[in-house]
């Protein structure tokens, strides 16, 4: 894989598979038979511009995530398409989702990774901080994917609804949680008291070998 | 003698302002739904934005500012000063509130100053991020109760029977809305260590990063016991289910049903104030602080987002532990007596007066008590606060499981109650034995805190 052709083709493998993939899925997506939409269009309202601001706000900090050199503008990039999502979450009057889109990805996980990258060796010097590699496998990728993603988005036919009220929902989740869908969560708890004594033991490992 | 009657006339002033207070709220309140409802607004829209000017600017802003000052005077008064007194308006000092109005002109005219290679959006943004999470807590909060609006201003019909409550949302999903935004905070003094370019400010950021995500975990475990025994998320409703008698005549006041989630969820939210004894990522006699660099107002953002976070934590803690807007005492013969509107005032009045009580207690433990250490902090969460959250949750768990009417669990409570008294009034009769090490530990740091200043 170090020659400039092993690397070639591992990226043309890639794209093959992913185009497959996404190919097989668009099949699966699309096979409801395509009905023009019958999007009841009214005049733009207050929410519709929230949902736009919102929606712009996701895909700017996405962007800002992808493209930006310096690594702590990355992470306040994901900040904001986090916020950005979850507040989308209440668009879909699924409030409770968005509050924990808040307090698990944005005051957890987000929070990790900004410390991780506070503690992180040169980080004041911005410009080894975010470095971007393989831009032409990654060009490639993009261009071969964007057509089956237009395929998508064009060919599917997204029904316009009202979404249902905002209801209280906390507890049918919980009470969902703990009596139809127990094996599930129990699973995921199982794996997430995994990785925690994963990293526990690969943390105490490197001290060790100190 | 006069003093005590001049000191029962200040206590009586307090209360009767407090309870006018909340009368005034809930008339603004009631105003502003029937201007919307002739306007053909929703009616609760106007009742929130009452809502909105009431308790976030007035009972959050104007006690967050005046903590300012109450610093100066109380810590003066325990370290048996006079403290701040040197501004006078007609011969007299005014109880130092002067220096509030000081205190902002000199944040305001001051030069923002940037230092050398910052990371100017970010040194911008962080001021910003530390204090809009905090004060988007108080919304949850349930200052006073319900009240039909034609109980307030007469309204008719339909609109008479609206609602109008001293609080301005309630989300379903409740105290997990309170840890969300709770835990957004952390983001300002994080990055305004990173921004300000800064090794000492760099060090600060750090250290509140990790002693708030640590701490986090245990405020969030802390309140889960209060969510079993109340069955809600909702803090109104927590409110409201304090009411009922538990022990006889006892109403179930969560201090009494968890008195261990109580000190878990105090300790650890007074860790997330970031101040002493849990003033590492600060530590004034070390490095400064993540704040290092800043000056003029956004400076004083970061400072008074400190004070209004000591704000909410009391609104947090009465409307949870504290039994709410609940006067308790004679409240049935209130109830009976007044008018509902005069009775909600009453309770708004009662929540306002708990308040003030518990932000006296945080400025007590912040000048009584010395810091800790870095790895003292740590091991208190990790070691002694979690295990305990945790197994409180299992006894309530397991004592409303037994005896869902809650007498099991009040019962357990009164006797962990009488368990930390006993063990308070034990370790407290100690310190012959202990002289040298106390000695050790810490003496200096107050008079150092008050020479420093701010």
């Amino acid at each position: 894989m170090k020659t400039t052709a092993g690397k070639l083709s591992a990226w043309f493998v890639a794209t093959l598979l992913v185009v497959v993939f996404l190919g097989y899925m668009t099949t699966q997506v699309i096979q409801p038979a395509y009905v023009p939409g019958v999007a009841s269009t009214g005049p733009a309202g207050l929410t519709d511009v929230l949902f736009y601001v919102l929606a712009a706000v996701t895909i700017a900090g996405a962007a800002g995530v992808a493209l930006s050199r310096n690594i702590l503008y990355s992470a306040v990039g994901l900040l904001m398409a986090l916020l950005g999502a979850g507040s989308l979450y209440v668009f879909l009057s699924a409030d409770f989702v968005a509050v924990t889109q808040l307090l698990i990805y944005i005051g957890g996980v987000l929070v990790l990774i900004l410390f991780a990258v506070m503690l992180t060796n040169r980080i004041t010097e911005v410009n080894v901080s975010n470095t971007s590699f393989g831009s032409f496998g990654g060009a490639l990728l993009g261009i071969s994917v964007a057509p089956v993603l237009i395929a998508v988005v064009t060919l599917t036919p997204w029904p316009a609804r009202a979404p249902a009220a905002l209801a209280p929902t906390t507890a049918l989740i919980g009470n969902g949680f703990l009596t139809k869908w127990l094996l599930p969560f129990e699973v995921a708890s199982l794996v997430l008291l995994a990785t925690l004594v994963g990293a526990v033991v690969i943390a105490r490992k490197e001290i060790k070998a100190d | 003698m006069s003093r005590l009657f001049g000191m029962i006339f200040v206590l009586g002033g307090l209360v009767v302002a407090l309870v006018g207070l909340g009368w005034a709220f809930y008339l603004l309140a009631g105003f502003l739904a029937v201007t919307f409802a002739n306007a053909g607004l929703p009616a609760q829209y106007g009742a929130v934005i009452g809502n909105l000017l009431t308790l976030l600017l007035v009972v959050v802003m104007v006690p967050g500012s005046l903590l300012s000052v109450a610093e100066r005077k109380w810590s003066a008064l325990i370290q048996n000063r006079i403290g701040a007194n040197r501004i006078r308006i007609a011969g007299s000092s005014l109880g130092g509130i002067p220096f509030l109005v000081a205190d902002a002109v000199k944040m305001l005219t001051k030069e923002r100053f940037q230092p050398d290679q910052a990371t100017r959006f970010l040194f911008n943004l962080a001021p910003i991020l530390a204090f809009a999470p905090v004060f988007a807590l108080f919304a949850i909060v349930p200052v006073g109760p319900a009240v039909p609006l034609s109980a307030i201003n007469g309204a008719e019909g339909a609109l008479g029977r609206v609602a109008i409550a001293l609080q301005v949302a309630s989300p379903d999903a409740g105290l997990l809305y309170l840890f969300a935004i709770a835990s957004l905070a952390v983001y300002g003094t994080s990055l305004a260590g990173w921004a300000s370019n800064n090794k000492l400010a760099l060090l600060g950021g750090v250290r509140a990063a990790s002693q708030m995500i640590s701490y986090e975990v245990s405020l969030g475990l802390a309140l889960v016991g209060t969510m079993i025994a109340y069955r809600t998320l909702r803090l109104e409703e927590m409110v409201v289910a304090q009411g009922q008698g538990v022990l006889g005549a006892i109403p179930a006041l969560g201090i009494l049903l968890q008195p261990v989630g109580f000190l878990i969820f105090f300790a650890s939210a007074f860790a997330e104030t970031k101040r002493a004894p849990f003033d590492l990522p600060e530590g004034e006699s070390e490095i400064v602080g993540y704040f290092l660099e800043y000056s003029g107002m956004q400076f004083g953002l970061l400072f008074l987002s400190e004070f209004v976070e000591i704000v909410i934590l009391s609104g947090v803690i009465v409307a949870v532990f504290f039994g709410g807007w609940h006067p308790i005492l004679f409240e049935e013969t209130l109830r009976a007596q007044l008018s509902p509107l005069a009775f909600a005032a009453i309770g708004a009045g009662a929540f306002l007066g708990k308040m003030v009580v518990l932000m006296w207690v945080q400025m007590l433990i912040r000048w009584v008590l010395p810091r800790f250490r870095y790895d003292q902090i740590q091991k208190l969460c990790w070691k002694i606060l979690l295990p305990a959250a945790l197994l409180n949750i299992f006894i309530t768990a397991a004592a409303v499981l037994v005896d869902p009417s809650l007498r099991l669990l009040a019962g357990i409570g009164l006797v962990e109650l009488v368990a930390m008294g006993a063990i308070t009034a034990a370790v407290s009769r100690a310190p012959k034995a202990a002289h040298g090490h106390a000695d050790a530990h810490g003496t200096d740091h107050g008079t150092a805190h008050a020479a420093a200043g701010h």
